[in-house]
């Protein structure tokens, strides 16, 4: 496949992720913050949520299967992760969390086992796009092109 | 107005707001790392902290190495809150609190436990651009206080200059053009020291210490420890501009002996639990009139706005009256003598039983005395306290109060035993004539 080719194919999908809901505005901000004395910075950031969010998760699950589920415990871990998700603009576990919120609130406990799953898939999902991403991205520079800038025509 | 300022405290090579040191700290090592980029890129020097405790940390070992503190307010450690109101006060720094919750009551609590702004998450580049404001505007602000400070202490001249003149004068209609002139004078040299250097007084004019200045004064001490506290250390912690060394130090002495006097104060009531008097003498009562006159007067010197003074003079005045007013002395100290003064009016009226006329030996009155001596002591440690703080006086503290304490005992005794000689004289002229 040739560079162009390899470009559209990234530009598409980025888009997509947009239009789907997996990327918000936040994304782009990290892109424009990507610069020459840090050209891997998007992927080292979005690597880091990943690892601390896995972590998060784990304890999010064996928070919720407690005896006596600490409501107050799990909802400072969901917002912990609606926080992270947000820093790098994964929208949809950011609003999975949203929901799972207000599950922790009125301490269902069903509700908040239904909304971890949601997140969890979320989440893997969102996972595999960025790799993805990333993936086309460090084809195209290895075919010695360059990263197209997204372009923002309406969200 | 930036020339005019005294600057931030290490030296920059580009224009303000480059180089600005923030100081930022989130327990979400992904948005730690964001933050960090950029403020990079606004060309601000970034420290990061992952703990609240690190920051704080951070902060007060490097004094004045930041200019401002950038927060999220969900931390696991310590209470984002907390953290603002510690940040605002302690180091006097601008503290801008983040949340990824952006309710209004949130926002209220930041703003009400100190935070100068708030800044959703996620956070756009540009807000963060602008966060310099904070400084600058905080830099204005002290700068503006030094310049209204020194023109109250100018006032305070003039008003006393006022007041000179009024004494010393008859008051005529040509004499008004006196005191304007004078006033105006002193105007003149108050803006004449402003076109030179507003940060550099020699004024001899009192410092005034306000509440906020002294609590911000007793901050500092406790930090640094009551024993190794020092002017400059608690000069650079209030972190005030127009401070000097020496009105530290000056108040830092009478603070010291305030709280000896209180300590000491603490001891006697502890101590003085079974204390006898049996040293009355009817030659002490003159002295002791003199002496109590004298206490009076050096009293009416003491020229802190005290409440407790009122207090302290009504009762020392009305020593020499009848028993009876002993009761109403004790309403009086009550109303006016304020927190300072733990008297109660119970303490006093145990003492007061005079239609009692049994057993009036010094022995039986001393057990029922002592609450009332001991609220006498504690009124005489103030005196003497405040006294010579306010002298600046090198008081021998052990003499001193024990002989007014002695003399203000005899002078009630006397009083005591005089309106029971009285009582007895007149029973037994009724039953003998």
């Amino acid at each position: 496949m040739e560079v162009g080719q390899m470009q559209r194919r990234l530009v598409e999908f980025t888009k997509s992720l947009f239009m789907e809901g997996f990327l918000d505005g936040q994304f782009l901000q990290l892109q424009q913050l990507q610069d020459e004395s840090n050209p891997d910075f998007v992927v080292e950031v979005v690597s880091l949520f990943f690892q601390d969010s896995e972590k998060l998760l784990n304890d999010l699950t064996s928070a919720l299967e407690q005896q006596n589920v600490d409501f107050k415990k799990v909802d400072a871990h969901v917002h912990q992760l609606k926080g992270s998700s947000s820093s790098i603009g994964a929208q949809r576990v950011k609003n999975a969390c949203v929901v799972f919120r207000s599950f922790c609130e009125e301490q269902n406990l069903e509700g908040c086992m239904r909304c971890l799953q949601q997140v969890k898939q979320e989440f893997y999902l969102a996972k595999n796009k960025f790799e993805t991403l990333f993936t086309l991205e460090q084809q195209i520079l290895a075919a010695g092109g360059s990263i197209p800038a997204t372009e923002i025509t309406s969200f | 107005m930036m020339e005019s300022s005294k600057g931030f405290s290490s030296p920059r090579s580009n224009g303000f707001p480059t180089g600005l040191r923030v100081l930022a700290v989130d327990d979400d090592s992904t948005w730690l790392k964001i933050l960090e980029k950029m403020l990079k890129k606004c060309s601000y020097e970034v420290t990061t902290c992952g703990l609240a405790r690190d920051a704080l940390k951070l902060l007060r070992e490097r004094k004045g190495g930041y200019d401002i503190v950038i927060s999220d307010v969900n931390m696991p450690d310590m209470d984002g809150f907390k953290l603002l109101e510690l940040v605002s006060l302690e180091m006097d720094l601008p503290v801008i609190m983040m949340s990824v919750d952006g309710e209004t009551s949130r926002v209220k609590k930041g703003v009400q436990h100190g935070a100068c702004d708030y800044l959703p998450k996620p956070m756009r580049m540009k807000e963060l651009r602008n966060i310099w404001q904070h400084v600058f505007r905080k830099r204005v602000h002290e700068i503006r206080d030094i310049e209204s400070h020194e023109g109250l202490e100018d006032l305070q001249v003039t008003k006393s200059g006022y007041d000179w003149l009024d004494d010393g004068h008859f008051y005529r209609g040509e004499d008004t053009s006196t005191p304007g002139k004078k006033r105006k004078d002193l105007e003149n040299k108050h803006d004449e020291k402003d076109l030179t250097d507003p940060s550099s007084s020699t004024k001899k004019a009192r410092v005034v210490w306000s509440v906020d200045l002294h609590q911000k004064f007793v901050r500092a001490v406790n930090q640094i420890g009551y024993d190794e506290v020092g002017p400059e250390k608690i000069l650079d912690l209030m972190n005030v501009p127009w401070l000097t060394r020496e009105n530290v130090a000056s108040h830092l002495q009478k603070y010291r002996l305030y709280l000896s006097r209180l300590q000491k104060e603490n001891d006697l009531r502890i101590s003085y639990g079974g204390m006898k008097h049996s040293d009355l003498n009817p030659q002490d009562a003159a002295r002791a009139s003199s002496h109590q006159n004298s206490i009076n007067f050096q009293q009416n010197d003491a020229t802190t706005g005290n409440s407790k003074f009122a207090g302290n003079n009504l009762l020392i005045q009305n020593l020499d009256s009848r028993g009876n007013e002993f009761h109403t002395r004790g309403t009086i100290i009550t109303e006016t003598s304020g927190p300072g003064i733990s008297l109660s009016l119970s303490t006093l009226e145990q003492e007061m039983d005079f239609t009692a006329f049994d057993s009036i030996t010094p022995r039986s009155y001393s057990r029922r005395e002592i609450p009332g001596i001991q609220n006498l002591r504690r009124i005489i440690n103030h005196i003497n306290g405040f006294r010579s703080i306010t002298m600046g006086s090198n008081v021998q503290d052990q003499n001193l109060p024990r002989i007014i304490e002695l003399l203000l005992a005899i002078i009630r005794w006397l009083t005591l035993f005089f309106q029971l000689f009285l009582f007895l004289a007149f029973f037994l002229s009724l039953f003998f004539f």
